[in-house]
């Protein structure tokens, strides 16, 4: 349903600018990823998003709509927070539930006694009960329904906390680093997950991460931020392969985009095309390091007269030996051109 | 060293008994001028009872303040805790530390000038004037615990409950207060035995003899030439039976660990 539009977005805290000048537009039902290094002011820009902080000045709209002093509630969001942020007073029931209450919830249901009696009636709601049920088998915690947060592991926490976002049917889902406390085997079969609920629920998704792993798997849009600024704002696949400028090539991808500095300029190749060979000739290089990954081996090298470290992306059967001096040749097509002084991507 | 710890508790046990048992045993003693003995006399529990009458009319008394101090003094803590855990207003420090003010000076100072505040106020010999002086007394305190258990409660579950709908208003009850129920109990039982046991401001303020909290009365027996000893103990058994009806009422709620689970770890 939004379509979520910043216009010149600002955020300072004291004299501390964290956002400046954040101006774009996500269409409906896009996954935006949020994607830069820790302090760059991703989650700051989640938090706005979601009314949790202020705006210091610009406009958020959703769908058109200026939504810069409305409160969370109102904005038809779910937050799934790092830390997931459960009650732990509540069973996994009440906490999947406690969004259906608060929306039927009056103000005298508040007072004390009053709320506890409305809590337990509400619950046996059918209509409450079915819906969390539903929600609750949908994220495999039907058997967990009557436990407490705290007994339960890491990874079925965070199911809760997403079965809490999923019961209210948001009309966008904000996400922020969701899966920076799992494990890693766990990880990747959250991010499977998640990306499986985007495909079932298809509303709007916004994530924030510093994974670029998780922003290329999961992100239709990505905006890659640094320093409150935006770096570059697209589709994976062209942060891939046309980074806007030398933070984003060597922030995507891993290894990094080898920057080479060749007449005045900086040419910006992908470890994939690089190609090293112990044949005669050409451009020489000595060999780093090798790490072998299985499928490929990746091959750390510096080029002959400079120190930097670049890397070349090799089947997994090559095999150098530190040290071993080789001809290294560079596919050029397809490769960038970034301004030596700026930074920025050259036509 | 299971032995050895049996023993120290044992020692602890007989050191922290041993005058409630004494208390006990004179209670019930006909002769206070004898040699002691070391067993009640059952014999004589009716001395246990007899001269108790005026003490089972100031025992309401007691509770009236020392229920009036804790209810006044937790709903103004809970506000105040959250308002300093919370909030970031300018003052903040300032109003944190000047809590503290009242726990500087000893209530002996400032006895007379509360005297001629409450005499212009109309609330000498008055109940509920007991319960404002003990309340100023025990309530920063509370808020010092409140404030400590509120600081260790994750924001994010605030702002959760904010996402989910939950107005501002109620975070406090419904999210909040029940995770600091713990330290809620502590300061409960605090501000209670400051309302139970104060003696000096029920002493200078109460006037009617109807109108004194047993702790006074229970001092009235004192006297310039004679102390019954045996009423005197039997008074005091009295006293402190309810505080620690209250205490082991309220006690089974301070246990930590609630909040575990709400975040990672």
């Amino acid at each position: 349903m939004p379509e979520i539009r910043f216009e010149a977005v600002t955020k300072s805290f004291g004299d501390t600018p964290v956002i400046r000048d954040f101006t774009a537009e996500v269409a409906d039902e896009e996954f935006l990823v949020l994607l830069g290094p820790s302090g760059c002011g991703k989650s700051t820009m989640l938090r706005m998003i979601a009314g949790l902080t202020d705006v210091s000045s610009g406009t958020l709209e959703f769908d058109g709509v200026r939504v810069n002093d409305l409160e969370p509630k109102d904005r038809r969001i779910a937050f799934v927070f790092q830390s997931y942020a459960l009650y732990p007073h509540m069973t996994v029931r009440a906490n999947i539930a406690f969004p259906l209450l608060m929306a039927r919830f009056r103000w005298y249901h508040h007072l004390p006694v009053m709320n506890r009696i409305m809590r337990h009636r509400f619950l046996k709601n059918q209509d409450i009960a079915g819906r969390v049920e539903d929600v609750a088998a949908m994220m495999e915690l039907t058997d967990h329904l009557d436990r407490r947060p705290r007994t339960l592991s890491g990874g079925q926490r965070q199911r809760v906390a997403v079965a809490r976002a999923l019961v209210r049917e948001p009309s966008m889902y904000l996400l922020d680093e969701p899966l920076s406390n799992l494990d890693a085997k766990l990880r990747t079969q959250m991010r499977a997950e998640i990306a499986a609920l985007y495909q079932r629920v298809r509303k709007s998704f916004v994530y924030v991460t510093h994974d670029q792993v998780e922003a290329m798997t999961m992100g239709t849009r990505i905006i890659v931020l640094n320093d409150g600024v935006i770096q570059q704002y697209g589709t994976p696949k062209e942060i891939y392969d046309r980074p806007a400028n030398t933070f984003v090539a060597a922030f995507i991808g891993s290894p990094p985009m080898n920057l080479i500095p060749r007449d005045g300029r900086l040419l910006g190749v992908r470890a994939e095309k690089v190609r090293l060979t112990d044949a005669e000739g050409g451009p020489r290089g000595t060999v780093a390091v090798v790490e072998q990954l299985g499928a490929e081996t990746v091959v750390a090298f510096t080029l002959s007269g400079a120190k930097d470290l670049h890397y070349a992306r090799m089947p997994g059967d090559v095999v150098f030996a530190p040290g071993t001096e080789v001809r290294v040749d560079l596919d050029l097509t397809a490769a960038s051109w970034f301004d030596r002084e700026t930074g920025r991507r050259l036509p | 060293m299971r032995v050895l710890r049996v023993a120290a508790v044992l020692v602890l046990v007989v050191v922290t008994a041993f005058p409630l048992y004494w208390m006990i045993t004179t209670a019930t003693r006909k002769d206070v001028f004898a040699v002691p003995s070391w067993w009640p006399d059952l014999g004589n529990l009716g001395g246990l009872v007899a001269g108790l009458g005026p003490m089972l009319g100031w025992l309401p008394n007691s509770a009236f303040v020392a229920f009036g101090t804790t209810l006044l003094s937790l709903m103004m803590a809970v506000l105040a805790a959250y308002a300093l855990s919370r909030f970031r207003f300018k003052g903040r420090g300032v109003f944190g530390f000047a809590l503290f003010a009242t726990q500087m000076l000893p209530e002996a100072l400032i006895v007379v000038p509360l005297y001629a505040i409450f005499l212009a106020l109309g609330l000498l010999n008055q109940l509920s004037g007991l319960v404002l002086a003990n309340t100023a007394f025990g309530m920063p305190v509370a808020v010092w615990i409140l404030k400590s258990a509120m600081d260790r409660i994750p924001v994010e579950i605030e702002e959760s409950a904010r996402v989910d709908g939950c107005p501002r208003y109620a975070i406090l009850p419904q999210i909040v207060l029940p995770l600091v129920m713990p330290s809620v109990a502590a300061a409960a039982v605090i501000t209670f035995f400051e309302g139970w046991n104060e003696y000096l401001f029920a002493s200078t303020f109460m006037v009617d003899k109807e109108k004194w909290p047993a702790s006074k009365g229970l001092a009235s027996y004192v006297g310039e030439f004679v102390t019954p000893l045996g009423t005197v103990m039997s008074a005091a058994l009295i006293f402190t039976l309810p505080a620690i009806i209250f205490f082991l009422l309220v006690q089974r709620r301070i246990v930590s660990g609630l909040t575990s689970g709400a975040v990672k770890g």
